[in-house]
């Protein structure tokens, strides 16, 4: 139901049924959606045609735009004018084909953003995780207004590429990794201590070496102070 | 492994810098908190013979809270507050004769102990839950029962154990509709009515044998019909359409006795309001206070050839009849007020039976209009030993306020249960004193020379003298003149003085707007309310299926001599226009040409929101969008400042009907601002519904624009100000798999540019479901949800990068910006229900954040956001361990020092709101919903200020011996090279 709102380029092989159980594969069939613009910037412009998006797939980000036909001086002359009153140029995608109101996703760009960078524009259409599209951006490229003057020759052909934004799973607590992660350190532990059964003294000679030293050093020291009598304030005198 | 052992102690370390528990001496030095029960539906007054009556009162409320008041000063003996929703909700409240019970979720009767509000027995009744079931109480004298009427029956209960008599089945259910018991000396009657037709009246004994059955003609009867019951086997109905009562004796059923009031000579405007009966019980008499309008009353009796007007009581607002018991006889007395000016209430008593006013019990009571008209007057009347009458009475009023006042006129005690309705609170800094400003005024100017700053200097010196002599002197002679008055005005003076901002700016003004049209100024030291007003038109927007009312600050205390300046924007209660009422956020005084209850805009209010810049008053604008998308603004006069600004205004709205965000430009056409719309979004109503929008707060100062990686690179933040986040929800449908599993819920995360209308990031979470709440700030946004797979609760944090470049550093446009930043997530598991929740904020973002959680079972739990990283490696390894990330790990930890509030639990929470403080380190926290808690928090400990425990004499003590030990050694040295020199 929801692909009726796309006029389809090709009808879908039969063997596919319109409606799958998983939306990671769902709606791979190639669609192309209307892409309208006002190059007027009042408050309820009129909408011309300015081509089509064709989307060939939206898991693989594959689509690409397709303009009616070169762009009349008539729209040239319009959109130096928006681009004099500092308008706005907008755009708008119809999702239903006719009928109801208000059907539309739509957006908008300073007008001298798509003049300045002499119609080379780049669409992001968004698409949600059954496949409707829930909302169009727009970008200019290079994306800064600079008062540069673009002559007609380069305002005759839309150079635009066209992204598609789909709708990603959320996060998930990820406790497989974590206990593996464990497992692993755990593991890591247990082959450590199996590791380490080397001698008590090769283990531990850090602490035995000085011990042993104090102990010879004091030895030295009580055969010089027996003769000497009490009299040995080698070691003292410090504290006070 | 020497890695993961470095990694246990740096989790550790890093575990133990987020402990900020109290000690035991600083418990309620910083906090304080505050317990409500809600508006009272049902009131009664504790009878206990001996001991005095009316020690306690007994109430329920439209919260689902059961609770016992002190009479004494109005604290909470005891508090039952039970689930949300209609499971919850207490139907009915019935006391006699030192039995309380209650009847909750339309089927568990329940009895409680009325001292100690334990449960003594609970009797769940079997059937549908479509309609509550009623009950009734008899005496102990008459065997102690609870009649219990369910859809099905009617059920006979034991009082003593609870266990179940009898039951008497009624038949023809399905037709009508069984509504009401009643008792006489040894008969119950069960009354249903047959809208449109008759009322069937089934009488048993109270041994469960049914005696009649008979049917009276009604035909006026239908579903809105209210009845009551009057003088214990009376039912007393009110047809709204032909105004006439219809009053039917349940022991002669034959027929309704029609009365019209015009008959008996009442003239009034209007029709009899719905609400034209007291819910709450009045006591044993005969007669009945019926209420005709806000301010209208008359008492009806009932008789055998129907009502018969007693006293028509026009201008009187509440009142109550109490039976005096007398010696032998016994007389009604009915009390009753009405309001006579601004600031007075007049209580008037009248004898029943003669109608005469009883001299003795008039008074005037101080009764400001911040309550609005008192609804409900309840209480009880004495004689004492010299004969004089004397009286307790409880007054109810429209601000949902409950009051206790005494003979003397006095009020004892108030509960402002407004409160518990609390919708949206802002926290106010406080005014510097006037030296302080004008030391501010000294260092402010630029232009002064060194000669004039001197002078002023000298100046404000001087004046800071004076003030501190004549203060001195004024306490002295204070002391020495007005020892007894001495106490009051020193309070008075206290209030006033406090209202000065402190060093650290901690002590702030609260206002809090409530869903009862009532705006409060709080402080925050010590929780009084400082100044209140009644808004009796003011409701709230119905917003995305929440109340919203919105608060903003137009101007702050920092612009003397302008006042500062806060309004309250909701919808009028009738004509759904807007609603808009400014004030002084500090002394709570209406702002110039403001009306006292606020100015009804004439439009309807779509969007409304302050404006960012200031005009040259420093006076922030809120700007409206009405219905027919034309823009207005308060105040008009904003309209000049509005042009400069209009090319960079951007509105969105967002439709949970239609599933439509849109955007508009503003833009000026014949002298009139209009909103053009310039985008839109169509988020799938077919699927889904918006349910929550979340901006970002327009105050929060991001510190740091980037992360500095362990390969010292800097990853750039993704700081978009115009971005929100949108919540939507719904079920998916279709699928076989899903069927057997039932409803698959899922929900929806949208972040969305509202300048351009860009989707940014959008996530898919299955079989999940609410309640989302959502935290969103700075360049991160945490969210906690309930996996239906998992069955646990769960957190996810997303965190948006630009990436290691910045694209446009100075300042941040829509237009430029980058359009698919990075976007990090991770999922952990939280192991409490949580109710809602919210981030810490400071003076200039350099303290780490923290999230304050508010859980189901009571506590307001602090969650590092180190923790909610979704940078934490899933194994960690040298460069993570450089940039100091925590190793992931699943699961939360809750750790009891988190848990801000410790043992004062908090009931209901429904939001947190978090202001900074003067100190970078402190956020002030204020958790609102049936409770209220306040208190700070340092997310990063108090790195700003020394610990209190700081031992000032051991420092300053040492560094006196080594000053001394420096000069002694510096003299011996000296000796020392003399000496050596003679040598």
């Amino acid at each position: 139901m929801e692909s009726s709102f796309f006029t389809r380029a090709f009808p879908k092989p039969l063997s596919q049924p319109e409606k799958e159980t998983t939306y990671e594969d769902e709606y791979e069939g190639q669609r192309t959606l209307m892409l309208e613009h006002a190059l007027d910037g009042g408050p309820n412009p009129e909408y011309t045609k300015r081509g089509s998006i064709i989307i060939k797939s939206v898991k693989n980000n594959k689509a690409h735009f397709s303009s009616t036909g070169p762009v009349t001086l008539q729209e040239k002359k319009a959109l130096r004018r928006l681009v004099e009153d500092n308008g706005i140029y907008r755009i708008r995608v119809p999702l239903k084909g006719t009928g109801e109101k208000e059907d539309y996703v739509s957006t908008f760009i300073p007008a001298c953003s798509v003049y300045e960078s002499a119609l080379s524009d780049q669409l992001i259409v968004s698409v949600d995780q059954s496949g409707e599209v829930i909302g169009i951006a727009i970008m200019g490229n290079p994306t800064h207004c600079s008062g540069l003057d673009i002559p007609d020759s380069n305002l005759t052909n839309w150079n635009t590429m066209v992204d598609i934004s789909q709708t990603v799973q959320g996060p998930v607590p990820d406790t497989q990794t974590y206990i593996e992660r464990m497992k692993r350190e755990e593991q890591a532990k247990a082959q450590g201590q199996q590791g380490d059964n080397r001698s008590f003294i090769a283990k531990y000679w850090m602490y035995i070496v000085p011990v042993v030293i104090i102990l010879f050093l004091m030895q030295s020291m009580d055969q010089q102070a027996v003769p000497d009598g009490p009299g040995g304030g080698g070691g003292g005198g410090g504290g006070r | 492994m020497a890695a993961s052992d470095f990694v246990r102690g740096l989790l550790i370390v890093v575990y133990f810098c987020f402990v900020s528990s109290l000690y035991e001496d600083q418990i309620g030095k910083f906090d304080w908190r505050q317990q409500y029960v809600g508006k009272v539906e049902n009131l009664y007054w504790e009878q206990s013979p001996g001991l005095g009556m009316g020690k306690k009162i007994f109430v329920s409320t439209e919260k689902n809270v059961l609770a016992a008041i002190h009479t004494h000063n109005g604290s909470i003996a005891w508090r039952k507050v039970f689930e949300d929703g209609p499971r919850g909700r207490v139907n009915q409240l019935l006391y006699n004769d030192d039995a309380l019970v209650t009847v909750i979720g339309g089927r568990r009767v329940i009895r409680w102990d009325a001292t100690s509000g334990n449960l003594i027995w609970e009797f769940f009744l079997p059937g549908s839950t479509d309609k509550p079931a009623t009950a009734t109480l008899t005496d102990k004298t008459r065997g102690g029962q609870v009649f219990a009427l369910s859809a099905e029956g009617l059920y006979g209960l034991s009082m003593s154990d609870g266990s179940q008599k009898w039951i008497v089945p009624l038949s023809d259910i399905t037709t009508v509709n069984y509504q009401y018991v009643l008792q006489s000396e040894d008969t119950v009657y069960v009354i249903g009515s047959h809208f449109g037709s008759h009322v069937t009246i089934v009488a048993t004994d109270f041994e469960g044998s049914v005696i009649s059955t008979n049917l009276v003609t009604a035909a006026w009867i239908k579903e809105n019909t209210k009845c009551d019951i009057v003088k214990h086997t009376e039912l007393l109905c009110y047809d709204q359409d032909t105004d006439v009562f219809y009053l039917l004796n349940a022991n002669r059923p034959e027929k309704f006795i029609p009365t019209s009031l015009q008959d008996q000579g009442v003239t009034r405007d209007s029709p009899v309001t719905t609400d034209w009966r007291s819910p709450v019980a009045s006591l044993g008499t005969d007669s009945v206070v019926v209420r005709l309008d806000i301010d209208h009353l008359a008492v009806l009796q009932p008789t055998d050839h129907g009502l018969l007007l007693k006293k028509d009581l026009p201008k009187f607002a509440a009142g109550l009849i109490i039976r005096l018991d007398d010696k032998d006889t016994h007389r009604d007395v009915l009390l009753a007020v009405q309001k006579i000016n601004q600031e007075e209430l007049m209580l008037k008593g009248f004898e029943l039976d003669t109608g005469k006013e009883i001299p003795d019990l008039n008074q005037n009571i101080n009764f400001p209009c911040s309550h609005g008209l008192p609804v409900e007057l309840t209480g009880i009347l004495a004689r004492k030993k010299d004969g004089q009458l004397v009286y307790k009475v409880i007054i109810l009023s429209q601000d949902y306020s409950i009051q206790l006042i005494h003979k003397s006129g006095n009020v004892a005690w108030k509960r402002e249960e407004a409160l518990a309705y609390t919708l949206t609170v802002e926290m106010v800094d406080l005014p510097v004193s006037e030296n302080q400003a004008k030391f501010e005024d000294e260092f402010g100017s630029q232009e002064d020379n060194i000669l004039t700053m001197f002078t002023k200097r000298l100046k404000t010196q001087i004046s800071q003298l004076r003030t501190f002599f004549e203060r001195k002197i004024q306490q002295l002679q204070g002391h020495r003149h007005h020892p007894l008055t001495l106490k009051k005005i020193d309070e008075d003076e206290e209030e006033e003085e406090e209202l000065l901002r402190d060093e650290f700016n901690l002590h702030k003004m609260i206002v809090i707007a409530t869903a009862a049209g009532k705006v409060f100024g709080m402080s925050s030291r010590t929780g009084n309310i400082l100044w209140q007003h009644y808004l009796p038109d003011l409701s709230p927007f119905k917003s995305l299926g929440k109340d919203v009312l919105l608060l903003y600050i137009q101007r702050g205390t920092s612009h003397f001599p302008h006042p500062p300046q806060g309004v309250v924007i909701g919808r009028n209660k009738i004509s759904e226009h807007g609603h808009l009422f400014a004030f002084n956020p500090i002394t709570g005084q209406l702002v110039k040409e403001m009306p006292s209850g606020g100015v009804t805009l004439n439009y309807i209010v779509k969007q409304a929101f302050l404006l960012v810049e200031i005009d040259e008053q420093f006076l922030k604008g809120v700007v409206f969008l009405d219905s027919q998308d034309q823009v207005h603004t308060y105040p008009e006069s904003i309209q000049k400042h509005l042009k400069t600004v209009l090319s960079s205004l951007y509105i969105y709205t967002c439709d949970d009907e239609t599933g439509l965000m849109k955007g508009y430009t503003v833009s000026k056409r014949e002298n009139k601002l209009y909103a053009d719309q310039v985008w839109s979004i169509n988020l799938q109503k077919k699927q889904q519904t918006i349910t929550q929008v979340i901006p970002k707060r327009t105050n929060e100062h991001v510190h740091s624009q980037g992360r500095v990686l362990g390969d010292r690179t800097v990853l750039y933040k993704y700081l978009n100000p115009n971005v929100v986040v949108v919540i939507t929800e719904g079920e998916e449908t279709g699928s076989q798999a899903q069927t057997q599993k039932g409803p698959m819920n899922f929900f929806n995360l949208y972040v969305i540019d509202t300048v351009v209308g860009h989707v940014i990031f959008h996530a898919n979470h299955r079989r999940t479901k609410g309640p989302i709440s959502v935290v969103h700030s700075e360049n991160w946004i945490v969210y906690s949800y309930y996996s239906d797979k998992q069955r646990r609760y769960e957190m996810a944090a997303l965190e948006m990068y630009e990436g290691k470049e910045q694209s446009n550093a100075t300042a941040f446009s829509s237009f430029v910006a980058p359009k698919q930043p990075f976007v990090m997530r991770l999922a952990f598991v939280f192991p409490l229900p949580i109710s809602t929740m919210t981030t810490t904020i400071t003076e200039k973002g350099i303290t780490h954040k923290d999230v304050i959680i508010a859980l189901k079972t009571g506590g307001l739990f602090t969650l590092p956001k180190a923790l909610l990283d979704p940078r934490r490696p899933p194994t960690p390894t040298q460069e993570t361990m450089e940039e100091g990330t925590i190793p992931y790990s699943p699961d939360l930890p809750v750790n009891t020092e988190g848990i801000i509030n410790y043992n004062q639990s908090l009931s209901n929470i429904q939001g947190i709101y978090t202001a900074p403080a003067g100190l970078e380190s402190t956020s002030l926290v204020l958790a609102y919903g049936l409770d209220i808690f306040h208190t700070r928090v340092e997310p990063s400990k108090m790195f700003d200020v020394l610990k209190e425990d700081f031992e000032h004499w051991i420092i300053a003590s040492v560094l006196a011996i080594m000053f001394m030990l420096s000069f002694v050694t510096q003299k011996l040295a000296a000796r020392k090279a003399l000496n050596r020199a003679w040598k």
